[in-house]
């Protein structure tokens, strides 16, 4: 295989020596140090191979053994060159891929994260970037191990990570942090009131329960206790565990204006695009002008080839226009949005509680609209207060 | 006391060195120059002998200065001289 590998780079020729006696050019090559490779009998003659450059040695030995000699074939990587000798272009643009190929080799292209069920990967590879570990960075200057420990101080979530570099891609393994389980406590408690109300249901596990239905409790007041005196003039303590549900009443009020802007994006758009090549930014579009105020979002499509992310990204900036709206609110369109904001409040910031009533009015002020909500909720109010039994 | 033992007075320095793999190989070190090359029959000259190998689909594995190795199936070995 090497041999033959150093044939082709040298070049060799195949030739036919014809004559009468055609095995004393074998014999004078020979003597003479003139290498000839896999000589074979051919009608009238001999054929053999021989390095290229050796083939003018031949003729002389050629001429004095009485044969003649003729070339059958040419192989090898002078000859390929000779054909390209005129094709100058050629030649610098494989040596322009050779160099860009070595050059190229020595970034990291991409990276990708595995492991990462819960935890944010764009929060791991901010992290990484501020430790040196981003698309286009070289890859002499990446300390992997410091990278790692960095990483980590900084991410809470995660408890094992390695970067491994493969070429020009790295991937980036981290194992999370398993969470902690929930310890159910055993130590005895009361069930207390969390809030006023009026005691609709009661389902108690375990404990004694000191309230009835329809009873009407304070915030702070016991409602299933933990201690049980026994027949036998002891006491028992338990871990009370129940679900009070009671009614409340509550006031929420909102002040609205009856004129107020606000900026809303429009129709108008502006694409710009620009083709990332590693760290290099190239515009990719002639989109000029802007607008007076305006909101961006952006969009990165990375090449892919065979799985592997290339280095090479289009990234779309969008510019979109803000107009400013003034809006002016009329009595039922106040009334629509106190109702809206109500909503997600009961959403987002009383996902447990039951909206029993709503009781919703909309008083015009000079400086706008007074809302105000009366909701009778239904919730559980059991609290869970642990105490000690050396009290 | 040590004897002395008589000298080998055999000449083996121009004496050709042949050895063989089975009959598929021969190769004779100290030859002189291929005389003949067919694929039936290669003559060689080993100094004051020629070799004569016959066989079938001989061929020239490898010629030099003074050493020529033969492949192929070999049938029949002779010192012509």
């Amino acid at each position: 295989m090497l041999v033959s590998i150093l044939r082709y780079i040298k070049g060799s020729v195949r030739f036919t020596a014809t004559g009468n006696s055609p095995e004393r050019l074998l014999n004078l090559a020979a003597a003479r140090g003139v290498p000839l490779w896999n000589p074979q009998p051919v009608e009238g003659g001999i054929s053999a191979g021989m390095p290229a450059r050796d083939y003018r040695a031949i003729r002389p030995m050629a001429k004095r053994a009485r044969v003649r000699t003729k070339v059958t074939n040419k192989r090898g990587l002078p000859f390929v060159l000779r054909k390209c000798r005129g094709r100058a272009g050629l030649l610098a643009g494989a040596a322009a891929g050779v160099i860009l190929l070595v050059v190229l080799s020595q970034f990291l292209w991409s990276y990708e994260i595995v492991g990462a069920n819960h935890v944010s990967e764009q929060a791991i590879r901010d992290v990484l970037a501020q430790n040196g570990i981003v698309q286009g960075v070289s890859k002499a200057s990446i300390d992997v191990e410091q990278a790692e420990r960095a990483s980590l101080r900084k991410l809470d979530t995660l408890s094992w990570m390695s970067v491994n570099i493969q070429g020009c891609t790295a991937c980036v393994e981290v194992r999370e942090k398993d969470k902690k389980p929930d310890i159910k406590s055993l130590n005895p408690a009361n069930i207390k009131a969390s809030r006023d109300g009026v005691i609709k249901e009661i389902r108690a596990r375990q404990g004694f329960t000191q309230v009835q239905k329809g009873s009407g409790v304070i915030k702070g007041q016991l409602l299933v206790s933990g201690i049980n005196p026994t027949k036998q003039g002891g006491t028992r303590y338990v871990r009370a565990d129940a679900d009070i549900m009671a009614e409340y009443t509550e006031e929420k009020s909102l002040n609205l204006p009856k004129q107020f802007d606000y900026y809303s994006i429009s129709e108008n758009k502006i694409d710009r695009r620009r083709l990332k090549i590693l760290w290099l930014e190239l515009p990719a579009s002639l989109s000029f002008g802007g607008f007076e105020h305006t909101a961006y979002t952006f969009r990165e499509e990375a090449l892919q080839i065979g799985g592997k992310t290339v280095p090479l990204s289009l990234r779309t900036e969008t510019a979109c226009e803000l107009t400013l709206q003034t809006v002016s609110l009329s009595k039922a369109q106040a009334e629509r949005v106190f109702r809206r904001h109500l909503l997600l409040m009961e959403l987002f910031c009383q996902p447990d509680t039951k909206v029993v009533n709503r009781q919703i009015t909309v008083k015009e002020t000079k400086a706008g609209y007074s809302c105000t909500a009366i909701c009778t909720n239904c919730e559980n109010i059991a609290q869970t207060a642990e105490f000690s039994v050396t009290e | 006391m040590k004897k002395k033992l008589p000298a080998v007075r055999l000449d083996l320095g121009t004496a050709p060195l042949i050895e063989m793999v089975g009959n598929r190989r021969i190769t004779v070190e100290g030859s002189t120059g291929i005389l003949f090359y067919e694929t039936g029959c290669i003559k060689l000259s080993a100094g004051n002998m020629v070799l004569s190998i016959e066989g079938r689909g001989l061929s020239l594995h490898c010629v030099s200065g003074s050493c020529v190795e033969v492949e192929g199936f070999i049938t029949k070995l002779e010192f012509l001289s």
